[in-house]
């Protein structure tokens, strides 16, 4: 075997060659060379490079692993939040406008994809949450750094013990700079925070007051009329005794003409609550100095003697007039109405009753203006005579034995009657400007008792609001029969009902 | 201080082992033209403790790979040429009759070819099965046995063992369960035209380069601290998961890979996830690194599995190569690596 030239033995003898092979302690210079380069070729003594402030890399790896989990969080959190907002915002509109079955499908649909997103969304947090180890996979993955970081986190115990240890914690530290801070590119927020702010956004524009749909009145009920048809009834009222009166609440379709907004209809409607109000304590008023007449006059009473339009001077006569226009007694249909000469709609009523007259009375429609909203009110009153009614939005008044009808737009017996008011079962009106104080808007004809109980019951009779289209088929009445029954109304459904029986 | 820890305070740094490897590779690379990937798969077996079978057509080189090596790391050298004749005593030795000078007669063991750190089996695939099985017991077990008593081989003991893919016919074609004792098959393909050239100059001149040892002393010591250099190089518990998924998908019953159930009869054993391991050490440390990556296992895996896996007919029909099927192991095998 030949020896090794020079530079090939500086490279292969150190290691291996005891260094007492040079007692006198002075190396040459190329053995001084070899002395340092390889330090007498023990690993162990070798001195690692050691940065001058050291950082574990563990430790680093640690806050590495932190900082995804907070990521993941955040993402998990953006995700659920938002598509929690997104359903809101879309639920919020749906309610006002979607039917209620399709609202709660969608209700049920969104709620299950939000706890589905956000079950799953927890799930994946839990099983990906980064420790130490999925930390240094990731940091492998980012940084390729040779699973010199994998192999340090993951190597077993008795691998510490080996003697290469050491070199492997120290290449970790010297690689160190290339996976810390910005380098591993760790996001601050995640980019699905796009989705809850997108999410937010659509949510405050949805829930927030003043915006969206929020502010739309939602429809009206079925039993009420159609919002077109309200502003030419109750949209031109007029004070009592005004020349617009007499067509304002008799039912003129062409009044109103660019009052069919619903926020007119209700000012109207309250107007003519407050109309009937004095009406009503004005009425019961007379009642209780007319004493025992009240009976006979009520028999007799029109239709007009109830309307708002009519100024208070005129309510004497119109009583007196109506007097003969009332069947007394027996079943009464309206079959034909006919317009007179005077511009009158004549309402001929024809009865099998005994007994019944014929009248008219003096109503502000006029010729081909009068509505039909009535004509099927009245088909069913009872009444033994004929009549004629110029009025077709004349109410329907019910006497207290509820025998004697008489046949109007709103007229009703209790129970077999179409055409509800729109006022009941909703608050009870708060009649005042007598003595007493009626509290009642039922619609069917039916009684009401006075606040204090004296005069026991007082008779009186409601407007009603039925929609053209609604008649024949009694769909007003289809709301009423669902609605419930007010405490305060509860004694008088009974005593109806119970007469009826 | 005992004798194991003063031999461990006197192992070489990784640093060390890359210097000592590129030297021996410098070395070689005097009258070796080309095959530079072989050779350096040849020295990644060498110091992973390792045998290589050489597959090349002739005058390809093998030879001279072998006895270059020998003589770059300063290790006996001893050579076999594999005949249909070679009996096993040919190769491990024999008890000879021998007459001492007192006239008494002795059987005296006389140590066969086997008995050198560096052997080249020329043409192993010639030799009978009996022959053959002497030498790969001796391979694995690291002694002989004869007449009863037992010889330690010298340690290092390496064997580069060579197949002529051509000129089959007389030949015994090595049995699977002893083509699993090599670490490595490297195969040697045919060089350029420039190193076509660089061999012809290099062999036809009036001077030829000439090897010097790298080691000047105690050069089997030297190797076998620098193996066990290797065998303390740290591998990842991921590392290890993804040599058993390679090697498990080799298999043709467990695999999941179609290309491994439609082209394979046989896979690798579990030596052959040794083999990979172990190579792949050495690449670490190739590498500067005291810790194996899954490049390192990536870049032995050819030569460490390739003569473990039996193709059917179907895949020579189709001319498909194990190599070609571990490439495609390779690829679907990312999955494994996180």
């Amino acid at each position: 075997m030949t020896s090794v030239p020079g530079p090939m033995r500086q490279a292969v003898e150190p290691f291996g060659r005891p260094p007492r092979e040079h007692p006198e302690g002075l190396l040459t210079g190329r053995k001084r060379f070899r002395s340092l380069l390889f330090s007498g070729g023990s690993t162990t003594s070798r001195v690692p490079h050691r940065p001058l402030f050291p950082v574990d890399p563990l430790s680093h790896l640690d806050r590495v692993a932190s900082r995804l989990n907070r990521l993941a969080l955040q993402r998990a959190a953006y995700r659920t939040l938002g598509l929690a907002l997104l359903s809101a915002a879309i639920l919020a509109p749906a309610a006002l406008w979607l039917p209620s079955g399709a609202f709660i499908g969608a209700l049920t649909a969104l709620v299950v994809l939000c706890l589905g997103v956000g079950l799953g969304s927890f799930w994946a947090l839990r099983t990906r949450w980064a420790r130490r180890v999925e930390a240094a996979r990731w940091v492998e993955h980012e940084i390729d750094l040779d699973e010199r970081l994998l192999t340090l986190v993951t190597a077993p115990d008795e691998t510490h013990e080996g003697r290469l240890w050491p070199e492997l914690e120290t290449d970790n530290e010297t690689r160190l700079d290339d996976w810390k801070g910005h380098k591993l590119g760790i996001p601050a927020v995640p980019s699905n925070v796009l989705l809850f702010a997108l999410g937010l956004s659509a949510a405050i524009f949805a829930l927030a007051p003043g915006g969206g749909d929020v502010d739309r009145p939602p429809p009206a009920p079925s039993f009420l009329p159609k919002p077109e048809k309200v502003p030419q009834r109750s949209g031109a009222v007029p004070q009592p005794g005004t020349e617009k009166a007499e067509g304002a609440l008799s039912g003129d379709g062409a009044s109103g003409e660019g009052e069919g907004q619903s926020g007119m209809a209700e000012s109207a409607i309250t107007r003519v609550k407050a109309q009937l109000g004095e009406r009503f304590a004005k009425s019961f008023a007379a009642r209780q100095l007319g004493g025992g007449t009240q009976k006979e006059e009520s028999d007799g009473e029109s239709p007009e003697t109830m309307r708002g339009d009519l100024p208070e001077s005129d309510l004497g006569d119109s009583v007196s007039q109506a007097g003969g226009a009332t069947p007394p007694e027996g079943m009464g249909h309206i079959v034909q109405d006919d317009a007179d000469d005077d511009g009158q709609t004549v309402r001929r009523f024809e009865g099998e009753g005994e007994g019944g007259t014929t009248g008219s009375s003096q109503g502000g429609v006029r010729k081909g203006e009068a509505p039909k909203q009535g004509e099927a009110s009245g088909a069913p009153s009872e009444s033994d005579g004929q009549e004629q009614n110029r009025d077709p939005d004349s109410p329907v008044m019910v006497s207290e034995d509820a025998t004697e009808t008489v046949p109007g737009s709103g007229g009703s017996g209790p129970g077999d009657m179409p055409g509800t008011g729109p006022l009941l079962a909703q608050s009870p009106l708060d009649l005042s400007g007598g003595r007493r104080v009626a509290r009642f808007s039922l619609a069917l004809g039916a009684l009401a008792e006075t606040e204090g109980g004296e005069g026991g019951t007082l008779e009186s009779d409601v407007y009603s609001y039925i929609a053209e289209g609604d008649r024949g088929e009694q769909e007003a009445d289809r709301g009423v029969r669902h609605q419930s029954i007010p405490p305060e109304y509860e004694t008088v459904i009974k005593r109806v009902f119970e007469r009826n029986t | 201080m005992t004798a194991q820890a003063a031999a461990s305070g006197e192992l070489p740094t990784p640093a060390q082992f890359g210097e000592i490897f590129s030297s021996i590779e410098k070395e070689i690379g005097k009258v070796v033209v080309g095959h530079e990937e072989a050779l350096r798969q040849i020295l990644v077996a060498f110091f992973g403790g390792g045998h290589v079978l050489i597959e090349g057509v002739p005058g390809i080189g093998k030879t001279l790979i072998v006895r270059s090596l020998g003589e770059a790391l300063g290790l006996s050298f001893s050579r076999v040429q594999f005949t249909i004749d070679l009996m096993p005593a040919d190769v491990t030795g024999t008890r000879i009759l021998e007459e001492s000078e007192g006239g008494g007669r002795t059987m005296n063991f006389v140590k066969g070819p086997i008995f050198a750190h560096v052997m080249l089996a020329d043409e192993i695939n010639r030799a009978t099965p009996k022959t053959q099985s002497a030498l790969l017991e001796a391979m694995a077990e690291l002694q002989v046995t004869v007449a009863g008593t037992t010889h330690r081989l010298p340690s290092p003991f390496f064997v580069l063992a060579t197949l002529n893919p051509i000129e089959m016919e007389g030949t015994y074609p090595l049995p699977e369960a002893q083509l699993d004792r090599f670490l490595f098959k490297v195969p040697l393909a045919y060089p350029g035209v420039e190193q076509i050239r660089e061999i012809v100059r290099e062999t036809t001149g009036a001077e030829m380069g000439k090897i010097q040892p790298v080691f000047d002393h105690e050069p089997d010591t030297k190797v076998n601290q620098l193996r066990r250099l290797v065998r303390e190089v740290i591998v990842a518990p991921e590392v290890e998961s993804y040599v058993a998924h390679l090697v498990r998908e080799t298999i043709p019953e467990l695999t999941e890979t179609d290309r491994v159930k439609k082209y394979v009869d046989f896979g690798s054993s579990p030596r052959g996830a040794q083999s990979l391991v172990l190579g792949a050490k050495v690449r670490a440390l190739l590498a500067g690194r005291v810790n194996v990556a899954f490049s390192d296992v990536e870049s032995v895996a050819p030569v460490a599995l390739s003569h473990r896996m039996v193709l059917n007919f179907a895949a020579e029909t189709e001319g498909v190569t194990p190599k070609s099927i571990i490439e495609h192991l390779l690829e679907v095998g990312k999955k494994w690596q996180r």
